[in-house]
């Protein structure tokens, strides 16, 4: 008898529980809304999202000193597509997250939804316009220019990234002089690479590797201002047709998994890829039996931009002018430089470029300053419009050219499948 | 007999040998560093950068703190689960009443519903109530799962009605009959479940990733995923980390086993 | 009709001690599911506002040759990753219940390790050790003078690859479930047929297999159902785009339609299609497994 009534009054417990625990909280939730959470000490309690390297701890812990009125709250959470499906379903859910979020290159797919975002240019964005890339502030403004959802941290201009031991052992430019000078088109860049596989068997990154860079350097994308889909004219068909004659001349590295181009790159099986700025890091981390044999160029064809990241502010803030100074102070050119020094974060205001501080000579690089051809490439970036819509597109061309290399699948009828199955998924 | 014996211990090496190389192969990547892990051929054996790594992986995250973090969310889900699960799933094995049947497959079909789709409204729900970044919302959805209902009654179904029975004419309650006579029985699948249950917290990661709003509060495999960052890969200070998140689980399998099926002899004799 | 209230209220211990489930559901789950079918017939980006379509998610589901294709690789996968090792896990735990078997605890805890290593360093692991060029497997082939195999330049190859990792991940697992289940069962019945003179198969088939039955259903429902949401091992070995041949299965296709590419209404009616089929697998299940308890 007392074990059934030690039951009941666990029940009863999950019931309550269960139950109650929406009156209980509530009232939590309804006190936040007055604003109560934010007497404490008088502070103004500002939350903030980003991710491990997005920005500095040091840029963190200067904001923390500068404005002591405030406590920021930085939360570090996981990068990538989890931190964007945390951010949405945050949105989706009314907000009532945090106040600063980071953005990566999907900002795009948040410019749609610019009304969930406080709208900078309101808090002044305009006077310090000047200091950033133009092509990079773009990114986080509507197109008609009136509301402006995030300030530039970083930018990732491409480069190329190559091995000068084995391009000076197959006689051609090895020097980023001679590449600037003499490797102007992709043209230029097949033939040295065809020399340079024949000397030494080393080859360049995957199709979709150059694809993707042959991407990133022309102003239009698959879909026009308007919205209507452009990815089957001339300019992506010439980027497909060019990497798939690279690919059958057998310039790429086979398409597979980071781990496979990570241990080629280590074992000199890939001489050269073109790459943002942060792929220093990653060559660091991956090829370390090749220290001091690389190099990096202005990249053939012109540059452009892979990824590079925002900050913003959340409509649902409560203070969005104190997190408008700080987001302000944080994307500052003085303290871009913290970032660019920690992960290779190559920041977005021109007027730090030529400085001292910036110099960036890397031993893994053979002490070539990397900053002055980031500099140059940063500066030259096309920015095509994006779409909501461009991943599908671009993962749909991909997977097309995965399957001619891997598969050995016609090209053309592999660019006219994926072209049929786009515009499927584009008729809905 | 003891050729038996060999044969029947070398077949079971072999399998061993299958399933920890990938654990032992995470063990040697833990104590070497990341060029090893791209090296050719790859390095197989153990390296003498474990200290570096655990250094690497104490500056970066909270591990100790998570670590108590998801050892509670575990244990406090293990025991509520235990508890509801074994109720449920023997009520349903040896009790006919009125919509039982229906009851029970309403049950087994929300199983069949991918999870990822309901993760959204279910958020909402959890928002609506005011739980949002508290322990609450990983436990209290979690406290009764339909699959450990369902493993509950598959065991119990075996248990004897006469037993259950002879525990009448003792003057037991329905309770009386889980807990005297059943739960006994049912130890061996109850280590099962409560390993499973742990494993599951341990491992669960889009939902806690979503409804915690504190890094304070993180939970292990969250903590693991904040030392990537988005580009540069330190491979073996993750594997370190992962390593070191592995570990407590297999203290807990330990434990789990003597405690839950060592006993399971008298057990069986008893029935 | 006051008979069965008379048995409702006489069942109303029994209707508390399952209740907890219920209520948890009731909170949790109705209006989540509720929801998911109303946007099954809308579109939605996850953010904006829903406009109603009708029956066009599933006439355009029924008509995409990627989720057919999602779908054969999903059977696929299932088929290869799930039959042969519940017949070995059988098989295992079967052994290490054999009473002249050493370190029982060793062997449980040795198979079981898989299944407790994280997800993140299992792909790094599979894939160091399922590369085209630099696999270890591959490494080992050539060491033996064989040719390498190309595990991700064909869906077979894929398939392969990524039914190995749930079969890894997934034989200890369903061998303690059978361990669980040879251990209720009565040690004098194994005593009694080795007196008859049974041999070893004839007590596996006559004693153990019966006895297990349950367990066995159990076991295939859950590969059943589990088979069919197969998501992580593809998604962390080739990333949502899934740029490999054969590697996409339907909760990763659907996945990738609801939160990467924002066709929520259309993921939601994949999900209840999908719901549909494993329900429709199972009932097959119970009735094939399942012919005296019910």
């Amino acid at each position: 008898m007392k074990i059934k009534s030690l039951t009941i009054a666990l029940l009863a417990i999950l019931v309550i529980l269960a139950l109650t625990g929406c009156g209980q909280n509530s009232n939590n939730a309804s006190s936040s809304g007055n604003g109560n959470e934010n007497a404490t000490n008088g502070k103004v309690k500002l939350k903030m999202w980003y991710w491990n390297g997005a920005i500095s701890d040091s840029t963190i812990e200067a904001a923390k000193a500068k404005f002591p009125n405030i406590d920021l709250q930085a939360e570090k959470l996981p990068s990538g597509g989890d931190f964007l499906t945390k951010l949405k379903t945050t949105i989706t859910g009314g907000g009532s997250g945090p106040d600063i979020v980071t953005m990566d290159s999907w900002i795009s797919t948040m410019l749609s939804y610019n009304e969930k975002f406080v709208n900078l240019y309101d808090q002044g964005a305009r006077d310090i316009q000047s200091q950033y890339l133009d092509w990079k502030w773009k990114m986080g403004a509507t197109s008609d220019d009136k509301y402006l959802i995030a300030l530039p941290i970083d930018v990732a201009p491409v480069v190329l990234y190559y091995r000068s031991d084995l391009f000076k052992k197959a006689g051609v430019a090895s020097t980023p002089e001679e590449f600037k000078t003499q490797v102007k088109t992709w043209d230029d860049y097949f033939n040295l690479l065809k020399k340079v596989k024949d000397e030494t068997g080393s080859q360049s990154g995957t199709v979709v590797d150059i694809f993707r860079s042959l991407l990133g350097q022309i102003d239009q994308s698959f879909f026009d201002l308007d919205g209507k889909y452009i990815g089957d004219q001339a300019h992506i068909k010439s980027a497909w047709d060019s990497s798939v004659k690279a690919y059958q001349a057998g310039l790429t590295f086979p398409f597979s998994s980071d781990s496979e181009k990570n241990a080629a790159m280590n074992n000199g099986k890939i001489s050269s890829f073109s790459g943002a700025s942060w792929a220093v890091g990653d060559v660091i981390a991956a090829a370390p039996d090749t220290k001091g044999k690389w190099n990096i160029a202005y990249p053939p064809g012109g540059v452009g931009n892979q990824g590079g990241s925002f900050m913003g502010i959340l409509k649902s803030s409560k203070y969005p002018k104190e997190a408008y100074e700080v987001i302000k102070f944080l994307v500052s050119p003085e303290n871009l430089i913290a970032g660019y020094k920690d992960f290779g974060n190559y920041p977005s205001t021109p007027e730090i470029y030529t400085k001292p501080e910036m110099v960036n000579e890397n031993a893994f690089f053979g002490n070539q300053d990397l900053s002055t051809v980031f500099a140059d490439a940063a500066k030259d970036v096309k920015v095509a419009h994006t779409d909501t819509r461009d991943d599908m597109v671009f993962n749909e061309i991909t997977k097309a050219l995965g399957s001619v290399d891997a598969q050995k699948k016609d090209s053309e009828k592999a660019w006219k499948d994926a072209q049929e199955q786009i515009k499927r998924q584009l008729s809905r | 007999m003891t050729a038996k014996k060999i044969f029947v211990h070398t077949f079971l090496l072999i399998g061993v040998i299958f399933s920890i190389f990938p654990f032992y192969w995470l063990a040697v990547m833990a104590t070497n560093e990341t060029s090893a892990i791209f090296s050719f051929p790859p390095k197989l054996v153990f390296g003498d950068y474990f200290l570096v790594n655990y250094h690497h992986v104490m500056d970066n995250i909270n591990f100790y703190r998570a670590l108590f973090n998801t050892l509670f969310i575990a244990i406090t889900s293990c025991v509520l689960q235990l508890f509801f699960n074994s109720l449920t799933g023997f009520t349903f094995s040896k009790f006919k009443f009125p919509g039982s049947k229906v009851l029970f497959y309403l049950m087994m079909a929300t199983m069949m519903i991918p999870a990822q789709m309901l993760l959204v409204p279910q958020f909402i729900i959890i928002k609506e109530i005011g739980w949002l970044g508290s322990y609450k919302a990983l436990i209290v959805p979690g406290m009764a799962s339909a699959f450990g209902i369902f493993w509950i009654r598959q065991y119990a179904l075996a248990i004897h009605d006469d037993l259950l029975e002879a525990g009448r004419i003792d003057g037991c309650t329905k309770f009386g009959l889980y807990w005297r006579i059943a739960l006994p029985i049912l130890r061996p699948a109850l280590a099962f479940l409560a390993i499973t249950t742990f494993m599951g917290v341990w491992e669960d990661y889009l939902w806690p990733l979503i409804v915690l709003t504190d890094t304070s509060k993180f939970t292990l495999m969250l903590a693991l995923q904040q030392l990537k960052s988005v580009h540069t890969g330190d491979y073996s200070m993750v594997m370190t980390g992962t390593l070191l998140a592995t570990l407590p689980v297999i203290v807990f399998f330990l434990v789990v086993s003597r405690q839950f099926i060592a006993g399971i002899m008298e057990g069986a004799v008893k029935s | 009709m006051g008979g069965l209230l008379k048995e409702i209220y006489k069942s109303r211990t029994l209707y508390l001690f399952i209740s907890p489930f219920y209520i948890l559901f009731l909170v949790f789950s109705v209006f989540p599911i509720i929801f998911s079918i109303y946007l099954s017939f809308h579109k939605w980006d996850g953010i904006g506002s829903m406009s109603s379509v009708g029956f066009n998610n599933f006439n355009y589901m029924f008509h995409d040759p990627n989720f057919w294709q999602a779908m054969i690789n999903n059977i696929a996968i299932w088929l290869l990753a799930n039959g042969p090792m519940l017949v070995c896990a059988l098989v295992i735990a079967y052994v290490i219940n054999l009473s002249i078997v050493k370190f029982k605890g060793f062997f449980r805890i040795a198979f079981f390790l898989p299944n407790i290593t994280a997800m993140v360093a299992v792909v790094i692991i599979f894939q160091s050790m399922f590369g085209n060029e630099y696999g270890l497997i591959n490494f080992f082939l050539e060491k033996l003078g064989l040719d390498k195999i190309a595990w991700f330049n064909s869906s077979t190859g894929v398939r392969v690859v990524i039914a190995l990792m749930i079969a890894w991940r997934y034989l200890g697992y369903n061998a303690i479930i059978y361990l669980s289940g040879l251990q209720r069962i009565p040690k004098d019945l194994y005593e009694a047929a080795n007196l008859d003179g049974a041999t070893m198969f004839q007590t596996f088939t006559k004693i153990t297999l019966p006895m297990l039955r349950s367990i066995i259903l159990f076991s295939v429902m859950m590969s059943t159902i589990g088979g069919f949401q197969i998501f992580t091992e593809p998604q962390v070995l080739a990333g949502n785009q899934s740029p490999y041949p054969g590697s996409e299965t339907i909760v990763l296709y659907m996945f990738r339609e609801g939160f990467v590419y924002q066709n929520y209404g259309y993921a939601a009616a994949v999900s209840w299609v999908l719901f549909v089929i494993i329900g429709l697998i199972s009932v097959l299940n119970w009735k094939l497994f399942n012919k005296s308890d019910d």
